[in-house]
């Protein structure tokens, strides 16, 4: 049997296809339509790319900050509940999961089972999300996507004290002026958004294995800042991005029933 | 101000030689506490606002966690790695305590988290037998150190002193009032006794209260003398130099300390000597200092500006020695005061004048509600009542991963102007 | 819901303004469960709490820092804006750092409706009542201290007023209370059944009136309603049993109700100010009525207090009995940002939840907005999912 996930983001939607034994599709589109719109479309896109049609699907399970708008999903789980389902799916020795979008970091801890156990979400502000980083490369002129193959070039880093985003273009700005490089101000922002995440990590103990997922966690100069300040291997799965997707198609086969008032 | 320096965080610049050997005070009062622990003496951990002279009298050694957190925002544990006060408090706070909480709260209860006691500046706290806190001042050390006794495993005393507001003219408290604060001395005693098996001696207590009455006495001379023109000592040394007289009260080397400290005053005063060279303007701060960043202090100096006045950690006059009825006096000096800021506001104009204040810079310390909530209406009465222009510098007290030194060198360089255009006007800046 | 509650839950200023014309009496506003406003009742005066608004500040952000409690910053907002001007006094306790430093900021920013009069530099007819509450609530010489505080009170309120308190005023008081008492007792034991005989929110709404009616009218309306819902079978809809702790829940962030409800969960018990902690401790009537009443104010356990044990655990006590015999199957501790002492005492009341309840905690940092409130939506929802399995 088939089961269908969509992850509904705030900047892009992620589809992933669940035969009940591994991933078999998914598809990532970056889209400014309107959250049903955009999930109607990215799952037309996932059928058409693995070959089947609607009635193949047995259940469709949404998640994501827009999942309540998908109006043809079976049902919907929390991001929390379907990165830990997703994350352990793939590696089976899950422990902490660290999802660092481009709006929020998120870090669940998992059971020795595998059932999630707690979750922390970083509530204040935007420092230690791939917002952070973003706004380093406006600030920097650089594309978001060299951030972290130029933050690897750099030889130390340049001390980026304030973690506060709204410091962000002076203290890069006053970076710059004292003659820092460009590669070491990146490699700085890396630590200074890798140092809030870390901090995330450590309410939830930094019981390994620690899998990074999310978009952010794609940025090689992330992931190595990470394991530089936790001391610890990160896993990162082959496609992070999905990986939540994934969990929501996992949850619809585990045929969930929910008390109260429900989706479906 | 283009020649002006960046805030980068450091340590003062104090102008008085007692001031500037004030830390080796401090590290041999750390070393007597942890000799006192070896010998299998009694130690305590306790606050400000407790009257120590109860525990020297008793025998025990006090450490201090506000003042420890204070200690570790200066420190490193290496030249490369982050100040002790951020390493506890990065603990703190993965164990679940918000960063909104006091920065002295966090990094002492990082310490503790931390498992081992010694891994800290000065061999840490000695580990306590008993907590003694008290409601002056604030609630949180009343949170802060049941928490403490709760992870620690240790019996907690807790001080209640009425919170007092007075509208008018400050009064002496009311009889109900010090019979329910002397109540709790009498408890307090009994708490350490039974502890300790060290049974309280009135005439010991005596002895500690005449050495604490004394110290009191110059403290009070020094703040008088310190209204002279040139400033003869200013905010770093003032701060550098509170710990005897907060900590230490009660101890003969507490009154050797200020004893120097005065006669070193007296001796600048008489020489005609200020903290600097050309005085042009004299600031106020007010509440806790940027502990890790003391630097501060010396910032306006190349334009002239010292820091006169800083009414945080200052004696208060206390009624006369009562030998007969040492706790009766005790309760007596603890309960004349109280925070309100019906009297906080006036008295603090009042300093403004008599210490001859151009311009304040009030600490606007986000994790200390206590003494940072009066801080708008300060800045109003300033302004208002005498024409004193003030600045609000965002920090907390030990943390500096909060602390924007762009925002705040703009903030202070911008406040300057206004300063010196006054001065280069001709209006009076000295009131 | 009863129609008088809903109508003082939703739209309390109007509900108590109708009251005060209807009646001709007078209302105090006051701060705090742990405020003795027994005896405001007792001198024929109706005391209602004073809660904020939620929206952003107009005149207390000049006056109040940002770093400090919303939810105070936002009650001397409305007292400031003239929503309160139908108060003819108000009674600010020694609760915490903040409130009561509400003491000189109402006082000195709160336009009063009534004159002082001043004899040789003091108002004989204060409109701000501070009330000097210890800190520590247990202690071989609280009570009698405390009574003397509350002594001088009523003092003030005496002269203020123009008429005696008596002990019999006071008496009838502490009976009226007890009565009211006994029927949100009643009330909060219905919710021990599985599903709860009635929904947090409704709860709330009944609480929260509580605060804001004579309390012998509320007693009266509330046992028939609960009758009522008894011989219904009345339930609430089910869900997993959320055990909510907190502060003052008012209509500004009440709404966390709604939320945990629609998530699949049920408010079943709590730790609120305006929840147990304003009617759990109950008023001795064979003691003299005045010590009966300094005993109830001191035995609030309010999170800013501690008591005289040598490792002080009267937190845990109060959500222990407030949480047992519920069937809790985890807890949310909504807390608004910059709280001291709910933020300092949380690690620990967590820790022991996991450990001696094996129950699992949410943490919700409030801004005292209903924005604020929707925010926490998804993660309720991940919360209640995560109990669900």
């Amino acid at each position: 049997m088939l089961y269908a996930g969509i992850d509904v983001g705030a900047q892009s939607v992620k589809a992933a296809l669940f035969d009940g034994q591994k991933m078999v599709g998914s598809v990532c589109t970056v889209t400014e339509e309107a959250a049903d719109e955009a999930a109607r479309a990215v799952y037309a896109d996932l059928l058409q790319g693995v070959g089947i049609q609607r009635q193949d699907v047995e259940k469709v399970w949404a998640t994501g900050w827009g999942a309540a708008d998908v109006s043809f999903a079976d049902g919907k789980s929390s991001e929390q509940l379907c990165a830990a389902r997703g994350a352990r799916w793939l590696l089976p020795a899950a422990r902490t999961v660290v999802d660092i979008g481009a709006e929020g970091c998120r870090v669940m801890k998992l059971t020795p089972e595998g059932t999630l156990e707690d979750f922390a979400n970083n509530s204040k502000c935007a420092s230690g999300t791939g917002s952070f980083i973003e706004l380093g490369a406006v600030y920097l002129k650089v594309p978001i996507e060299e951030m972290g193959p130029l933050s690897l070039a750099a030889e130390g880093a340049a001390e980026v004290s304030s973690t506060c985003a709204v410091f962000a273009e002076s203290v890069i700005i006053s970076k710059i002026h004292e003659g820092e490089t460009r590669a070491r101000i990146a490699a700085g922002i890396h630590r200074a958004a890798a140092t809030r995440i870390v901090e995330l990590i450590g309410r939830m103990g930094f019981i390994e294995d620690i899998i990074l997922i999310g978009g952010a966690a794609m940025n090689p100069g992330l992931a190595k800042a990470l394991e530089e300040m936790t001391g610890v291997p990160l896993r990162v799965p082959e496609n992070p991005r999905v990986v939540v997707a994934l969990g929501a198609a996992i949850q619809a086969s585990l045929k969930r029933s929910r008390r109260g008032k429900s989706a479906s | 101000m283009e020649e002006e320096k960046q805030v980068v965080t450091k340590g003062s610049q104090k102008s008085l030689e007692v001031a500037r050997n004030a830390w080796k005070f401090i590290v041999q009062d750390y070393a007597e506490g942890h000799a006192h622990k070896k010998a299998g003496k009694p130690v305590v951990w306790s606050c400000a606002l407790v009257e120590k002279e109860l525990y020297h009298a008793m025998g025990l050694h006090p450490f201090y966690p506000e003042q420890f957190a204070a200690l570790c925002a200066v420190r490193r544990k290496t030249p490369d790695s982050v100040k002790e006060a951020v390493r506890f408090a990065r603990i703190a706070e993965q164990a679940g305590y918000s960063s909104d909480l006091c920065g002295y709260e966090r990094v002492s209860t990082g310490f503790v988290l931390n498992g081992d006691l010694e891994d800290a500046p000065l061999g840490g706290m000695a580990p306590p037998d008993m907590l003694v806190t008290t409601s002056s001042v604030c609630d949180v050390r009343l949170k802060w150190f049941e928490d403490m006794a709760q992870r620690l495993n240790v019996p907690l005393f807790t001080l209640d002193r009425p919170e007092r507001r007075f509208d008018g003219i400050m009064q002496y408290p009311k009889p109900h009032e010090t019979r329910y604060y002397r109540s709790q001395l009498e408890d307090l005693l009994s708490f350490i006794t039974e502890i300790t098996g060290t049974k309280y001696d009135p005439d010991r207590l005596n002895e500690c209260l005449d050495w604490g009455y004394k110290t009191n006495e110059l403290r009070l001379e020094i703040l008088e003398l310190r209204k002279a023109v040139p400033s003869p000592m200013g905010c770093a040394d003032g701060f550098a130099t509170m710990y005897p007289g907060m900590y230490c009260s009660g101890t003969k080397k507490a009154y050797e300390f200020y004893r120097a400290l005065r006669d070193e005053v007296r001796g600048k005063i008489k020489a005609g000597k200020g903290q600097i060279e050309k005085e042009k303007f004299r600031l106020l701060w007010y509440g806790i200092p940027t502990w890790f960043n003391m630097g501060i202090f010396n910032y306006f100096e190349p334009v002239g500006g010292v820091f006169a006045y800083e009414p945080a950690y200052n004696p208060h006059p206390w009624p006369p020695r009562n030998p007969k009825d040492p706790l009766e006096e005790i309760a007596l000096r603890t309960m004349t005061i109280g925070s309100t800021m019906s009297t906080t506001i006036p008295a603090l104009l009042e300093q403004c004048r008599e210490y001859r204040i151009a311009g304040g810079v009030l600490a606007y310390l986000i994790t200390c509600r206590a003494i940072y909530l009066p801080s708008l209406e300060i800045r109003r009465a300033l302004e208002k009542e005498l024409g004193i222009p003030s600045v609000l510098i965002e920090c907390d007290l030990v943390d500096e991963r909060t602390f924007s030194e762009g925002q705040v060198k703009t903030r202070m360089d911008a406040f300057a102007e206004q300063i010196l255009k006054k001065h280069e006007s001709g209006k009076s800046l000295n009131n | 819901m009863h129609e008088i509650f809903a109508r003082f839950a939703e739209n309390r200023h109007e509900a108590v303004k109708k009251w005060k014309q209807e009646t001709g009496k007078k209302v105090f506003g006051y701060f705090c469960c742990l405020t003795p406003e027994e005896i405001l009742y007792a001198a024929d005066i109706l005391p209602v709490r004073i809660t904020g608004t939620g929206e952003p500040l107009q005149k207390a952000d000049l006056h109040v820092p940002p770093n400090s409690c919303a939810f105070a910053r936002s009650c001397l907002d409305a007292g400031m804006r003239g929503m309160y001007d139908y108060l003819d006094g108000v009674v600010v306790p020694n609760s915490c750092d903040i409130i009561f430093n509400m003491e000189f900021f109402w006082r000195t920013l709160v336009p009063r409706p009534t004159k002082p009069a001043m004899i040789a530099g003091v108002d004989i007819k204060p409109y701000v009542h501070y009330i000097n509450y210890p800190e520590k609530i247990t202690g071989r010489e609280v009570v009698p201290y405390y009574v003397e505080v509350l002594k001088n009170f009523k003092q003030d309120l005496e002269r203020s007023l123009n008429r005696p308190i008596t002990d019999d005023d006071l008496a009838r008081a502490v009976s009226a209370y007890n009565q009211d008492k006994s029927q949100m007792k009643r009330m909060y034991e219905m919710r021990k059944s599985d599903p709860a005989g009635l929904s947090g929110y409704e709860a709330w709404q009944i609480t929260y009136s509580s605060l804001l009616i004579p309390k012998d009218k509320h007693a009266g309306i509330l046992k028939g309603y609960l009758d009522e819902l008894e011989s219904n079978g009345h339930k609430a809809p089910e869900g997993v049993r959320i055990y909510l702790s907190g502060s003052a829940m008012d209509q500004v962030n009440a709404d966390i109700y709604k939320i945990i409800e629609e998530s699949g969960g049920q408010v079943v018990s709590d730790d609120l100010c305006v929840g147990t902690r304003s009617f759990w401790y109950p008023l001795n009537e064979e003691l003299p009525p005045l010590e009966a009443i300094a005993r109830r104010s001191l035995g609030t356990v309010c999170p800013r207090s501690t008591v005289t044990a040598r490792i002080p655990e009267n937190r845990w006590a109060h959500l222990l009995n407030t949480a047992k015999d519920f069937n809790i199957e985890g807890a949310i501790f909504y807390v608004l940002k910059c709280c001291d002492a709910r933020l300092g005492e949380f690690p620990h009341l967590r820790d022991k939840l996991k450990t001696e309840l094996d129950i699992p905690v949410l943490f919700l940092e409030g801004d005292y907005t209903s924005e604020g409130v929707e925010q926490m939506r998804s993660r309720v929802e991940a919360f209640i999912e995560m109990i669900e399995g």
